[in-house]
């Protein structure tokens, strides 16, 4: 069988459990197809070399009769920011060239636990600090759809190598939008989970309370199985919570039953967007209100604080949680033995990108004596004002609605110079972070060609209700039908 | 002029919680000490990216323990922050601890109260809080090239705070030793172990600006470091000299004070609540037993058992001898002669250790049971004491039962009772000694030193009693 | 406003060494980010003292004191070592 790599989750897992290919076989085209695709959008830092003899165990067990997990089969890419044991990790940091962590982060055990295979490693903004994986020291990568313009951030390896179909689903980690802003530039489904749903022991932090692991996958059924598989408490990580009444297990959602759904439609949101990309929120709109959602006007009157909030806490967080970088214990070649030690943490530490330097400074001083109270401690009060203003929302809506990103993808270098230009991108996506409720963004349309993405959002632990609604969205604009000619 | 300048010390105690047998974020061994460098580690302690701080439930229950002793109030909820600095000891380069410095006070005890010394001074507890400790650094061969022991990174430690209610270092010292014993009644520090209670002081005299002393070994080198301190402000200021807020290092070999390196130059840390460790409701805590404190001891030591204050406190300083009393009264129930034993006897063989407190060796072999059948044979005036002091020092080194000792060496240590043998022994004296003997005529109380002559001829084991009312018959007699 | 001088203390504070001409770029590009942050400053609050921290536990939902045996090799973290100490860089 050729062009397998077309395939959704459940056709790989089925096909390979009925023989109709095996897990080499699907691999093999993977890692074929990889090789021949990547380098014009250069998605991959790593590639996994085990991968195919792990596909040959999965077809070994199936062989002998031995069960296989739920994603027996699939090829996983992973966001370079998770630890995999064995498999360098390098956060696309000069910091890390060399780092190959001794351990799994916890999501990259349960997946192995279901027999999903690990292809590599994907690219993404140093540190996960970016909005178009251009601050990789590993290379941008390209945009699928159109390789002049940038494919977002941060996580832009994970939506790229979705979007060409070199891998089945990826994992990717959305502190600000990272998840769903490359989601939405490369027309492919990405979702960030409630805070404390997905363990975050293995990924390497940058802001610890905003932060969490999302994935990414062609479609929304293909995104809730990953999300099924790693969600769940975990005791490596304290900032977990039971959720065991909150299982993302779809049961399958009752069109019949939707009449009652009220969505809400964040206006401040949507008329702060260009124009294509308001107008093809508003025609999807209409296509719901032909299936029976009711929808109307919100207003969301603490998001014009949101991203000021956001780059507090994130950058004050990140100055802290990267500050372990000193090259004593993992790094990169610099032998210790003749530096002082001010001078040989100050040098290798010269090695960050402008990006990740930039917000450690920014994030030193917004947590400074003299500063404290007037920039972290004040973001930290506009954040409890975002979620308290938010679950109001949702007291009256059942889902929040806006664009992902108000912008469509735009050239590669266009606003590499203007940092605050490019913040402006993450201006939606930062309120979930910030109230630490679930969001995905869902490919609804394209114009000239570059993909546009529509953000939902519901309360937290309401993955259920979220994802359920958002594949019937999905259904109802169906959108994808193909896929990027690489 | 200078001596009416007032003094004023506080102190930042930190207490290894070394009863723990885990650190404070991690389950790797927090008893360091014996271990292969580098091996008690994981992705935790060693700060490993993407690794997670997961807080011992054991942990906090020792401090809220401390808290309770040190009269503390406990909030409802506690929450941890950062402390960052740059250091090769500190794995992540930021400490997880639970100060705030913008006042919210969320550490685990504030304002409590401490009785110490003899005259029942009080020194109050500004905070008590957890944190953990950084690795080790190790220098090479006189180089001053770094090498790093993570073993010790992550292990608990308990700071608590005082208020500058201090202007004397003997009392320091005092309220060390309350300190030392509180916290080996709460059996959550075993104080004898190396580095497991450090102190650092602040002083500053007349309301000048406070000077930190750092790097100082033991406790008696703290009374050292502030007297010398005192000294050092006062000559300065009556120079008109200007004292600097600063941070200064005991040097124990020169016997000074000097002025610290780098690493102390004031930092801005940027406290911030640790995002990684939720905030921790503090319910229940009745449930949270703690055991019996000194001053509790000691007051029963004098109501249960009429011991005298001194005794009382002198055992209550060594928790290892109260616990021996308790044990060998369980035996014999003598409480004041066992007691007056262990403070006259067994005080002497005790060694100092590491924080300058005695402790109860391992080479010491004695025991309660040893003790316990001394303090019996000699109420029953089977031996004499100095017949019992004697075998005391055979025990300690031999761990020999004292009723096997005796049978053994039957001839040395069986008191002579008998009084024809005692009065062939003071006719042989009154012979040897023919002044004495005529001074004791006069003088009743010369008849100590023949006495004493006595007890070394019949090798300790007269009778002194029987044998004193014997020497003075026969003063009598002889005219 | 964000002066060169500043610059100059936050980097050494977050121990990162700067280039000439990364002292000229960043100078202006953090001043505007400041500026952008300086929205804050338009919204206020009234009670003092916020929850700062997300998520509630209980003292009895905490980790138990159990050892797990230690495996990490330090050989498999650090490259640097000499006797099985990390070797570090010298101090001052």
């Amino acid at each position: 069988m050729s062009n397998l790599y077309t395939l959704n989750i459940e056709q790989v897992v089925n096909g390979i459990k009925n023989g109709e290919f095996t897990s080499e076989e699907y691999v093999s085209q993977i890692i074929e197809r990889i090789k021949r695709v990547d380098k014009k959008l250069n998605s991959f830092i790593t590639i996994n070399n085990n991968a195919l003899v792990q596909a040959q165990q999965i077809d070994k067990k199936i062989r002998s009769g031995s069960a296989v997990g739920s994603l027996s089969g699939i090829v996983v890419g992973v966001k370079d920011n998770i630890s995999t044991a064995g498999l360098k990790t390098t956060c696309a940091s000069k910091m890390l060239s060399e780092y190959v962590p001794p351990y799994d982060a916890t999501v990259i055990k349960r997946l192995k636990d279901k027999d999903a295979i690990i292809i590599g490693k994907l690219n993404l903004d140093e540190f996960a600090m970016g909005s178009t994986t251009e601050w990789s020291s590993y290379g941008l990568t390209r945009n699928p759809w159109n390789l002049d313009y940038v494919c977002g951030g941060s996580s832009g390896g994970s939506a790229a190598s979705v979007a060409a179909q070199l891998c089945t689903a990826s994992l990717g980690s959305d502190t600000g939008g990272s998840v769903r802003c490359p989601s939405s530039f490369c027309s492919v489904v990405g979702f960030k989970p409630t805070y404390g749903l997905v363990s975050r022991y293995g990924l390497v932090s940058y802001s610890n309370s905003l932060e969490q692991i999302g994935s990414i996958g062609r479609t929304v059924s293909d995104v809730k199985k990953i999300m099924d598989v790693i969600s769940g408490k975990d005791t490596n990580d304290n900032t977990t919570i039971d959720t065991k009444n909150n299982n993302i297990n779809n049961n399958h959602y009752d069109l019949e039953q939707n009449n009652n759904q009220k969505i809400g439609l964040l206006k401040e949101l949507i008329n702060g967007a260009d124009e294509p990309v308001y107008q093809c929120i508003y025609s999807a709109i209409d296509k719901f209100n032909e299936f029976g959602f009711t929808s109307e006007e919100s207003s969301l009157k603490s998001s014009e604080y949101a991203l000021a909030s956001y780059y507090t806490i994130a950058t004050a967080e990140a100055s802290s949680n990267l500050a372990r970088f000193d090259n004593i214990r993992y790094g990169f070649e610099l032998n210790p033995d003749d530096y002082e030690w001010n001078t040989y943490f100050s040098k290798a530490r010269g090695n960050f990108g402008d990006e990740v330097k930039r917000r450690i400074i920014v994030g030193s001083f917004v947590l400074s004596s003299g500063y404290y109270g007037k920039y972290y401690l004040k973001a930290q009060r506009v954040k409890d004002l975002i979620k308290i203003e938010l679950k109001n929302l949702f007291k009256e809506y059942d889902l929040l609605l806006s664009p992902t990103v108000p912008v469509l993808p735009f050239k590669i270098g266009e606003k590499i110079d203007d940092p605050l230009k490019m913040y402006l991108i993450d201006i939606n996506t930062v309120l979930a972070n910030l109230a630490g409720i679930p969001a995905i963004s869902i490919p609804i349309g394209f114009k000239n060609g570059l993909p546009i993405g529509l953000q939902i959002m519901a309360d937290e632990f309401q993955e259920k209700k979220l994802l359920n609604i958002a594949e019937v969205l999905e259904k109802s604009i169906n959108i994808n039908t193909s896929y990027p000619d690489l | 002029m200078t001596s009416s300048l007032p003094v004023k010390i506080g102190l930042e105690i930190h207490c290894q919680l070394t009863q723990l047998n885990t650190k404070l974020f991690c389950s790797c061994y927090c008893n360091y000490r014996e271990k292969e460098i580098n091996s008690n580690i994981c992705p935790i302690c060693i700060g490993l990216p993407g690794s997670l701080p997961i807080l011992n439930k054991k942990a906090v229950e020792f401090a809220i323990m401390i808290s309770k002793a040190l009269d503390c109030k406990i909030p409802e909820l506690t929450v941890f922050s950062r402390k960052n600095y740059f250091y090769p000891d500190l794995p992540k380069n930021f400490q997880i601890t639970q100060y705030d410095s913008y006042g919210t006070s969320t550490s685990i005890g504030k304002e409590g109260s401490v009785k110490y010394g003899e005259n029942d001074k009080i020194a109050r507890i500004r905070r008590i809080q957890l944190e953990e400790d950084p690795g080790r650094l190790v220098y090479e061969n006189g180089r001053m090239q770094a090498l790093i022991d993570y073993n010790r990174a992550g292990v608990a430690l308990v700071e608590i705070v005082t208020e500058p209610d201090f202007n004397d270092p003997k009392d320091v010292r005092t309220f060390l030793n309350k300190m030392t014993s509180i916290l080996e009644h709460l059996n959550v520090c075993n104080t004898n172990l190396e580095g497991s209670l450090r102190c650092d002081a602040n002083i500053s005299i007349g309301n000048g600006k406070k000077v930190e002393i750092k790097n100082v070994g033991s406790f008696s080198d703290i009374e050292k470091a502030l007297t010398y301190e005192i000294t050092r402000q006062k000559t300065m200021t009556v120079h008109d000299i200007e004292i600097k807020a600063e941070t200064r290092h005991w040097d124990d070999k020169r016997k000074i004070t000097k002025q610290a390196r780098s690493k102390e130059e004031e930092e801005d840390y940027r406290y911030f609540p640790e995002p990684d460790i939720p905030k921790i409701l503090l319910e229940n805590l009745s449930l949270i037993k703690t055991p019996e404190l000194p001053d509790e001891r000691k007051f029963r030591f004098i109501n249960d058992y009429e011991l005298s204050e001194h005794v009382s406190q002198v055992l209550i300083d060594n928790k290892d001898l109260a616990d021996l009393f308790e044990s060998a009264i369980k035996i014999y129930h003598s409480p004041k002669s066992i007691s007056n034993w262990i403070v006259s006897d067994i005080l002497a063989f005790m060694e100092y250790d590491s924080s300058g407190k005695k402790t109860i060796t391992d080479e010491m072999k004695i025991n309660s049971k040893h003790i316990a059948e001394i303090a019996k044979l000699v109420d029953d005036n089977t031996i004499n004491r100095s017949t019992a002091k004697s075998i005391i020092s055979r025990i300690v080194k031999t761990g020999e039962l004292p009723s096997d000792i005796i049978k053994k060496e039957k001839q040395i240590t069986t008191i002579i009772n008998d009084e024809k043998i005692l009065l062939e022994s003071i006719d042989r004296i009154f012979k040897e000694e023919k002044k004495a003997t005529l001074d004791a005529k006069q003088n009743p109380t010369a008849i100590n030193f023949l006495l004493g002559k006595i007890m070394r001829l019949t090798k300790g084991r007269a009778d002194p009693k029987i044998t004193t009312i014997l020497l003075k018959k026969r003063l009598d007699e002889e005219v | 406003m964000i002066t060169k001088d500043q610059l100059k203390h936050l980097s050494k504070l977050s121990k990162i060494d700067l280039t000439e001409n990364e002292f000229e770029t960043y100078t202006k590009q953090i001043e505007k980010i400041i500026k952008y942050l300086d929205k804050l400053d338009e919204i206020s609050f009234e009670e003092k003292n916020p929850s700062l921290v997300l998520s509630l536990k209980k003292l009895s939902e905490l980790r138990e004191d159990t050892i797990i045996e230690p495996t990490l090799n330090i050989d498999q973290i650090a490259k640097n070592l000499k006797d099985k100490f990390v070797r570090g860089p010298v101090m001052s």
